[in-house]
């Protein structure tokens, strides 16, 4: 399937999951609630009164977000219409992210059942996956990026093509002068 | 805050003011065409870009809005931060090559111009600087706001000083913002926010092990004391919840790829190979400098719930509490040194792409041609969207944060179907990239300033976006393509 097409569809398919969200009853008590002491804060209340009847939404949301992206960042790779072998590392990379965006929901679920949460370093498990797996798992990308740089972005040859355009460019412009 | 660590403070923060001043008389002589003013003569090195990239996306509204969000919302806000990884992969895979070669063989000289060169249409170049310039006026009076408003509370603890206006604020740090943008162009611009951007990772660095110094337990007892407040707020989503939360993911991430303050720095560097280098330094950048964002937020929450620290005022009062309480007097200098750079490398950016959209872009796209005397224009311009933006910000108070929140999800809604995605795919038509345009335009607006409540807390710049990317994929491909001309096929084809 043609990537814009693919894409397209992961839009068509977000708006299905907004779509179910709109008609999904939100928490009884709205989010961001008020603290109750101090005026400046705001309280989440029960999780599992906010959260749990949206996981699997909230899991699907997410999860088409992340496919968008990498195929945003497939789009960008393309030459001439192909992503040739890239095409497997990117469904690496996209299935690596959307694991650590699934470790997220798993231990939220378990974090919602729990009376005293566990911890994963200095937070919440949950949490932990959110701001060391999320924040870095991306960075298979930017190893990526900078490895298939030379060899698929832009390889010398391209380079060698641009600069040939440029110089006919300028030479257009020099005649048209 | 006592008058000897007031005075170390103020010394910090004049020196850097004297130091933008002094980039600005530097800058002026390498200026001497538009060229220059715009694009810094496509001569731009990787460290100075890639610094420049970062400190241009963390403003003052990720050095004192973001400790606040966090203060306020516990983890939510953090969706925003941990986005960038893949924002600025996003915005190098989908950007990094393509726009800097379409601006190199064009000789554009910002975003319209490239946006034009691509399209083969000045409509959507006019209506993409139009919305620039929408976006720019939104987020610059924030901007300048936020300048004044740190500048006034540093003055107000200098006893031969006292208590200023925020109106002499204003002009004060506008004065300095203005003399190196006016002078020095773009050139000035990011060779400020290369110092800026260093010393927003110093500051950074240090907030962090005096955070984590201050608490007893570091992280995991300040993670504690809030878990036995109210779970939710140490939990993933935070007071906002999931659909907030995810819905900040979205636009913060595709939205990356749709601020052309970032996306002009592209098209700036002395050699388009350089982008490969150009994106790991500048995650590593951004992810060392949002450490301030998340130490003072959790900080602050936990000392206020300890009852250790009274209730602030408001949570933006957040990062100045905390530096004026418990921080050593010179790393408080060298912060709030650090608050006025984040907020002055993004508004030097907007100053510029501002210019350029009135000066250049407009006219270009309304009477085919550049202004006589473009450069001279070019400072005038400048010099006049600081103005405006100035008495915006003073006149509409509340309005102002509105106005940023705008800001963002214009740039992104309008920029990301039209160049992030409209560079890669030759089917793109003008007319998809126009509708596109208007559309965001039209439902950021109506959503913000009509404050309308979407399900579930869904960002009302999510919803533009995802209104604006359907749109532009969905009449791209109803209708038939226009040719391109033969070298941007070319490029494309790369």
């Amino acid at each position: 399937m043609k990537l814009p097409i693919m894409l397209f569809g992961l839009l068509l398919a977000l708006w299905i999951v907004v779509g179910v969200a709109s008609m999904t009853p939100g928490s009884r008590d709205g989010y961001k609630i008020p603290h109750a002491q101090f005026e400046t804060m705001d309280q989440g209340g029960s999780g599992q009164q906010r959260h749990g009847h949206i996981l699997v939404l909230g899991w699907s949301f997410g999860v088409l977000q992340i496919a968008t992206f990498v195929g945003c960042l497939a789009l960008g790779t393309r030459r001439k219409q192909c992503l040739g072998r890239l095409k497997w590392a990117f469904v690496i990379g996209g299935l690596l992210c959307a694991a650590v965006f699934s470790a997220i929901f798993v231990s939220y679920h378990g974090f919602l059942q729990q009376v005293e949460p566990s911890f994963l370093g200095p937070f919440p498990a949950p949490t932990t996956w959110l701001l060391i797996g999320l924040w870095a798992a991306p960075l298979y990308f930017v190893l990526l990026y900078v490895i298939t740089f030379d060899r698929h972005i832009l390889t010398a040859d391209d380079y060698e093509k641009f600069q040939q355009l440029l110089a006919a460019r300028r030479q257009q412009q020099e005649n048209g002068r | 805050m006592e008058a000897w660590r007031a005075t170390i403070v103020f010394a910090c923060v004049a020196a850097y003011m004297v130091m933008c001043i002094g980039v600005g008389l530097w800058a002026l002589r390498r200026t001497q065409n538009t060229r220059d003013f715009f694009m810094a003569g496509r001569h731009l090195g990787i460290l100075v870009t890639s610094i420049a990239v970062f400190s241009s996306t963390m403003s003052g509204f990720g050095f004192v809005g973001g400790p606040g969000l966090v203060y306020r919302m516990g983890i939510s806000s953090l969706w925003m931060v941990i986005c960038t990884s893949i924002g600025y992969c996003v915005s190098f895979f989908l950007l990094g090559k393509r726009i800097r070669l379409i601006g190199e063989l064009r000789d554009s000289i910002s975003l319209p111009d490239a946006v034009a060169a691509r399209y083969n249409s000045q409509a959507t170049a006019c209506l993409t600087a139009i919305a620039i310039l929408l976006g720019v006026m939104g987020y610059l009076a924030a901007q300048i706001l936020a300048m004044a408003t740190v500048l006034q509370s540093i003055l107000a603890g200098v006893e031969f000083v006292g208590v200023v206006r925020i109106e002499w604020c204003v002009i004060i740090s506008c004065a300095v913002l203005v003399f190196y943008c006016v002078t020095g162009g773009i050139i000035a611009s990011v060779y400020t926010d290369l110092v800026q951007g260093l010393v927003m990772m110093i500051a950074a660095v240090l907030v962090l092990f005096a955070a984590m110094s201050t608490v007893e337990g570091g992280f995991e007892g300040m993670s504690r004391t809030i878990l036995r407040d109210d779970p939710e707020a140490i939990s993933p989503w935070g007071t906002l919840g999931m659909f907030g939360c995810l819905s900040w993911y979205f636009v913060f991430t595709l939205g990356a790829a749709g601020q052309p303050h970032v996306i002009t720095k592209m098209m700036m560097t002395r050699d388009v190979r350089d982008a490969k280098r150009l994106l790991p330094i500048s995650v590593l950048g951004y992810a060392v400098t949002a450490l301030l964002w998340i130490s003072i937020g959790l900080v602050m929450r936990t000392l206020v719930l300890q009852g250790t620290h009274p209730e602030l005022t408001k949570p933006d009062e957040a990062a100045p509490q905390f530096l004026q309480h418990y921080a050593h007097p010179v790393l408080a200098g060298i912060v709030f040194a650090g608050l006025l750079a984040a907020i002055m490398s993004t508004a030097d950016s907007f100053l510029n792409i501002g210019a350029a959209a009135i000066v250049h872009d407009i006219p270009r796209a309304i009477r085919g041609r550049s202004l006589h005397n473009e450069l001279i224009w070019a400072r005038v311009g400048t010099l006049g969207i600081a103005v405006v933006a100035s008495f915006f910000a003073l006149s509409s108070g509340e309005l102002v944060a509105l106005l940023g929140a705008f800001g963002w999800g214009t740039f992104a809604a309008a920029i990301v179907p039209t160049v992030a995605i409209g560079f890669n795919w030759k089917r793109a038509t003008p007319l998809a990239a126009c509708v596109a345009i208007a559309a965001s335009l039209s439902v950021n607006f109506f959503v913000k300033f009509f404050q309308i409540k979407l399900p579930h807390d869904i960002d009302g710049g999510a919803f533009a976006l995802l209104i604006s990317l359907t749109l532009f994929f969905a009449i791209s491909l109803a209708s038939s393509p226009k040719p391109l001309d033969p070298d941007i096929e070319a490029v494309m084809d790369l």
